[in-house]
């Protein structure tokens, strides 16, 4: 895979779930971290997802009407760090906003990892323990995640914690994806109404 | 990290389409029984229902599948690609048609148009084409709004099917203590979004 291209393992155009205002999200495909209880398993595999080029990407953002910005989420970001910088760089020239979810603590980063890092707006860094999940944290999954502001952009965002959850229903296929932290009673809910959920980080 | 999880990439939520899916798959047979449908396929018999009466064709799914039934589910993510074919099928007819009628249109339009032009009733041979045109393009339109009428049929079923889940998300959701935070439908995606929320539950 080259530098310019990103292991994709989906996108959802537009979400309101993963940070201030409506955002374009992009989950990496692959990570080594292997944490415990993981909720995106199949996000894992190197050998899944698509490869799909950076300005690929940034055109379909900048295609993306009304967003604020871009949510980054994996999989391991930061295990693809210069492609990714290189998407956090784009979007920022285009006037939005970045978010960047990453497992690794700021001390584990090497130069390209900070670099992304220090260029996001909003980050979100640790790894998920399973000790430590919590379901009513906001954009979080466990309590010893912590939200950061490296360019400062949020330093005073106001949040209240919140269990939140986004069900997308395409009208033209009729094909429903879930989006968040839900729990088990409520995927199981959802699978009764919608049929199998693939990708269930079970 | 948070999850993202997706249903099958279309739904199969229009009965005469699924059963020309049926109809192509690699099924020892089926049956219609009541409302269901009764498939023998992979080695099992199973019956095809509309889940929850929200136009949904589906069958009793358990995440513990056998492995027997693990072939039934692949069979049937097969059937589902082969549905989405019909309705290829289908679109692609309704294109094949409006070309078609465009074409004859023209050439009924050049063969009168020589006519007048020239101040003289069309030969024999220009005669009987046109005959032939007149008759194609009926035929044609016939098609046409057939193929159409079906294709009406699968968006009606679908846009129920969409309502259905809606409402019945919300009230599952609501049901099971989450509070409605935003629903929305973003026309220009052509999608439904819908958002529950709980402030500061712990697991």
């Amino acid at each position: 895979m080259s530098a310019d291209s990103i292991l994709v393992h989906d996108i959802v155009p537009r979400s309101e779930i993963y940070g201030p205002g409506p955002r374009w999200v992009i989950w990496v495909q692959g990570c080594s971290l292997g944490c415990e209880g993981c909720w995106n398993k199949d996000t894992w595999a190197k050998k899944s997802g698509s490869i799909v080029e950076v300005s690929e990407l940034l055109r379909e953002i900048r295609e993306t009407d009304g967003i604020e910005g871009i949510t980054i989420l994996g999989g391991e970001p930061l295990q693809q760090a210069v492609p990714v910088l290189s998407l956090i760089t784009g979007t920022k020239s285009l006037g939005l906003t970045v978010m960047l979810y990453t497992g690794f603590e700021p001390s584990e980063f090497d130069e390209t990892m900070r670099d992304c890092y220090e260029a996001s707006d909003i980050a979100i860094t640790g790894r998920f323990v399973q000790a430590e999940r919590d379901l009513g944290l906001l954009w979080r999954g466990s309590s010893n995640q912590v939200i950061e502001s490296p360019s400062g952009r949020y330093s005073n965002l106001l949040f209240e914690e919140a269990q939140e959850i986004e069900i997308h229903i395409d009208h033209d296929t009729g094909a429903v994806t879930v989006l968040g932290y839900p729990d088990e009673n409520l995927l199981h809910e959802l699978e009764d109404i919608v049929g199998p959920l693939r990708g269930r980080g079970e | 990290m948070s999850s993202v999880t997706r249903t099958a990439r279309i739904v199969m939520t229009d009965r005469e389409c699924l059963e020309e899916a049926l109809d192509s798959s690699s099924c020892t047979g089926w049956i219609r029984q009541g409302r269901d449908l009764i498939v023998d396929a992979a080695g099992e018999s199973i019956r095809l229902t509309d889940a929850n009466s929200n136009r949904r064709w589906s069958y009793s799914y358990h995440k513990s599948l056998t492995t027997q039934m693990k072939g039934f589910d692949t069979w049937f993510k097969g059937l589902q690609k082969l549905y989405e074919g019909v309705i290829e099928e289908k679109e692609a007819r309704i294109r094949a048609e409006e070309k078609r009628q465009a074409e004859l249109s023209k050439e009924m339009d050049k063969l009168r148009g020589e006519s007048e032009q020239a101040k003289v009733q069309l030969d024999g041979e220009s005669e009987n084409r046109l005959k032939e045109i007149e008759l194609e393009l009926e035929k044609s339109k016939y098609s046409l709004d057939e193929a159409k009428r079906r294709l009406d049929s699968v968006e009606k079923s679908r846009i129920s099917y969409v309502r259905k889940t809606e409402d019945e998300i919300k009230e599952r959701g609501v049901k099971g203590g989450w509070k409605l935070a935003r629903d929305v439908h973003d026309s220009s995606r052509r999608v439904s979004m819908i958002r529950l929320e709980r402030r500061k539950v712990s697991n």
